[in-house]
């Protein structure tokens, strides 16, 4: 029997203790790459968590009929799927976005947390407790995204998901936007340290 | 069930459902992308040559040209795409050409990918100093015929000059080397088709 | 476009790892020893130009042929994973050591984000066959190049004196860095 409070720890994991990127260093790649606002690092968020709870249900509900060895080519299949209506729905919805986020849309088919996800967990668990899972992830990830996203558009605009938090020089104030922020090593930087930071917290606790 | 036919017949199963489900939504989707493109296009098309009421695509010789007119149905001039390499990336923008093919309506940059805050300005909002304009605007009514040229750190003396990005000179050097290209190549196409009908 | 630009361009001006952000997983992971580093590389090159043209074929011949330009995504991967898979196998038969060696490492190319991106990257900007191998190649050997360099590092970083919170990861991460900023400086050698 599921009991109310495994559900809520199956949601909650993922958010921190088991944060796919600070934690299993996982899906580095869309972290480092559509990080540079804030709102490119929720949409992308968003749009696994969606491949992950769509993928996680279909899978976790037919996980008794897929033979063992072929239930990573199976997973891959509905993960590309999946992925594919992502992007079509996302292209014809939000073109700017879509164009923002170009290729890496298409690359979540790769992205090592919902296969890890669906391996892990998913095919081992009932549909009510893959949800959960699938949905902590995703907003961890969302989460992560959203933070790395947030200090690298401040940091190199002033501005937070569009909103002018430090005048720029250019607009009179003192802030002057540090341009690294937006290229690929600030966002490399800015990962390794916040990791460090992160290490050295969870190392105290 | 024989384990090997089973992971055949699974395999199967969810290929068959994924590529239905999939053909579902891109026929959804298709003619919503398709229509925001045409949207784009559009509204480069009045931002080069503003005074369009309508225009017509045609491709001649493998250049695709948008021949615009206004509400009396006077020729506007002519829009076009133009493409090239940049300093990082590709640049891509739409030209407006006027009638008389020496003069530019406009230009709007559709898509570049230079370096964010040098070349990058080639695209923004930011007013250059000493001309005192933003980088496409400089190209409203500028002369193509000589072909364009650019100058850095002060302000444009002929009315074919228009002034480089100070620390992005290769970005703003790749713009000016396209759009001379480009125009060059319509103009010929252009005036052959005017032999043509004489 | 000139097949020499564009290897020089996947291999250093576009580097898939320091500018693309692709590959960072085993950039992170298997870069601890210079040898390990090396075998990931050179597989994962191989993989690369094989995809590069496998994946043209595929999407002219089949998906544009038949009309499907939407099963893309799930047609690269499958190619992908057979393409591993068959290799795998390969290796496994004719030489067991280099099979050890790599271990886990193999399967991992997979979902190796770089090797899926090239394709679509190839897609996107219409490369023909001969180019879409010499793209694979470049990007492989880009790769491989990356790898090497941060492994060379990291071997001397083990002697260092790096505070515990930031070993492993973190370093690499700032490392790499420091690395794409260097990188930054082949940007522009190539002027169309």
């Amino acid at each position: 029997m599921k009991t109310s409070w495994q559900l809520y720890g199956d949601l909650i994991k993922g958010l921190w203790r088991e944060n796919p990127v600070f934690r299993q260093l996982l899906a580095m790649c869309p972290t480092l790459a559509v990080t540079t606002t804030a709102l490119q690092g929720f949409t992308m968020g968003i749009a696994v968590v969606f491949v992950l709870i769509l993928s996680g249900v279909v899978i976790s509900s037919f996980r008794k009929l897929i033979p063992h060895q072929v239930r990573i080519a199976t997973f891959t299949i509905i993960i590309a799927a999946f992925v594919t209506i992502t992007d079509l729905t996302l292209a014809a919805t939000f073109p700017p976005m879509s164009k923002a986020l170009g290729p890496y849309v298409p690359l979540i088919v790769v992205n090592c947390i919902i296969l890890g996800r669906m391996e892990a967990f998913t095919s081992k668990h009932p549909v009510s407790r893959s949800f959960m899972d699938a949905l902590g992830m995703g907003l961890g990830f969302t989460l992560t995204l959203v933070i790395l996203g947030s200090i690298r558009e401040l940091l190199s605009s002033g501005a937070v998901f569009g909103y002018q938090i430090l005048t720029t020089q250019a607009a009179g104030g003192w802030f002057r936007p540090w341009v690294i922020m937006i290229l690929p090593p600030g966002a490399f930087i800015t990962l390794g340290i916040l990791l460090g930071i992160i290490n050295t917290f969870s190392r105290k606790s | 069930m024989k384990t090997a036919t089973r992971m055949i017949t699974v395999l199967v199963v969810v290929g068959l459902f994924a590529g239905g489900t999939l053909s579902f939504v891109y026929r959804w989707a298709k003619p919503q992308i398709e229509a925001h493109e045409r949207e784009l296009t559009r509204q480069a098309i009045f931002n080069v040559l503003p005074e369009t009421e309508s225009y017509e695509f045609s491709e001649r010789d493998g250049v695709g040209i948008y021949q615009c007119e206004d509400t009396s149905g006077n020729l506007v001039g002519y829009a076009f795409v133009a493409e090239g390499g940049g300093y990082q990336d590709k640049i891509k923008m739409m030209v407006g050409l006027r009638p008389d093919l020496k003069t530019l309506g406009g230009i709007e940059i559709l898509y570049s990918m230079e370096t964010p805050g040098l070349g990058g300005k080639i695209d923004s909002e930011d007013i250059l100093q000493p001309v005192g304009e933003t980088f496409t605007e400089q190209f409203r009514e500028l002369q193509v015929s000589p072909p364009i040229e650019y100058v850095k750190g002060k302000k444009p003396t002929s009315p074919n000059q228009i002034q480089a990005i100070t620390g992005a000179t290769i970005s703003s050097r790749s713009v000016v080397k396209i759009i001379n290209e480009t125009v060059a190549k319509v103009t010929e196409i252009l005036k052959e088709e005017g032999k043509k009908e004489k | 476009m000139n097949l020499l630009l564009i290897f020089i361009s996947a291999t250093v001006v576009n580097n898939f790892v320091l500018t693309y952000f692709l590959g960072i997983c085993p950039f992170l992971g298997v870069t601890g020893r210079l040898k390990s580093a090396f075998g990931m590389g050179l597989a994962t090159t191989f993989v690369m130009t094989l995809t590069g043209g496998i994946t043209w074929i595929v999407y002219r011949l089949i998906l544009v042929r038949f009309g499907v330009p939407f099963l893309e995504y799930v047609a690269y991967i499958l190619v992908i994973a057979s393409l591993v898979q068959i290799i795998e196998m390969f290796i496994r038969k004719t030489n067991p050591s280099l099979y050890r060696a790599l271990g886990i490492y193999l399967p991992l190319i997979t979902t190796n984000c770089a090797i899926l991106g090239l394709a679509l990257f190839a897609t996107l900007r219409n490369y023909g066959f001969l180019q879409s191998l010499v793209y694979g190649f470049g990007a492989g050997v880009g790769f491989t190049f990356v790898m090497l360099i941060m492994a060379g590092i990291r071997e001397e970083l083990d002697l260092a004196d790096i505070p515990k919170s930031f070993q492993g990861a973190a370093i690499t991460l700032i490392t790499a860095g420091l690395l794409a900023l260097a990188f930054m400086g082949f940007s522009g050698l190539i002027y169309a």
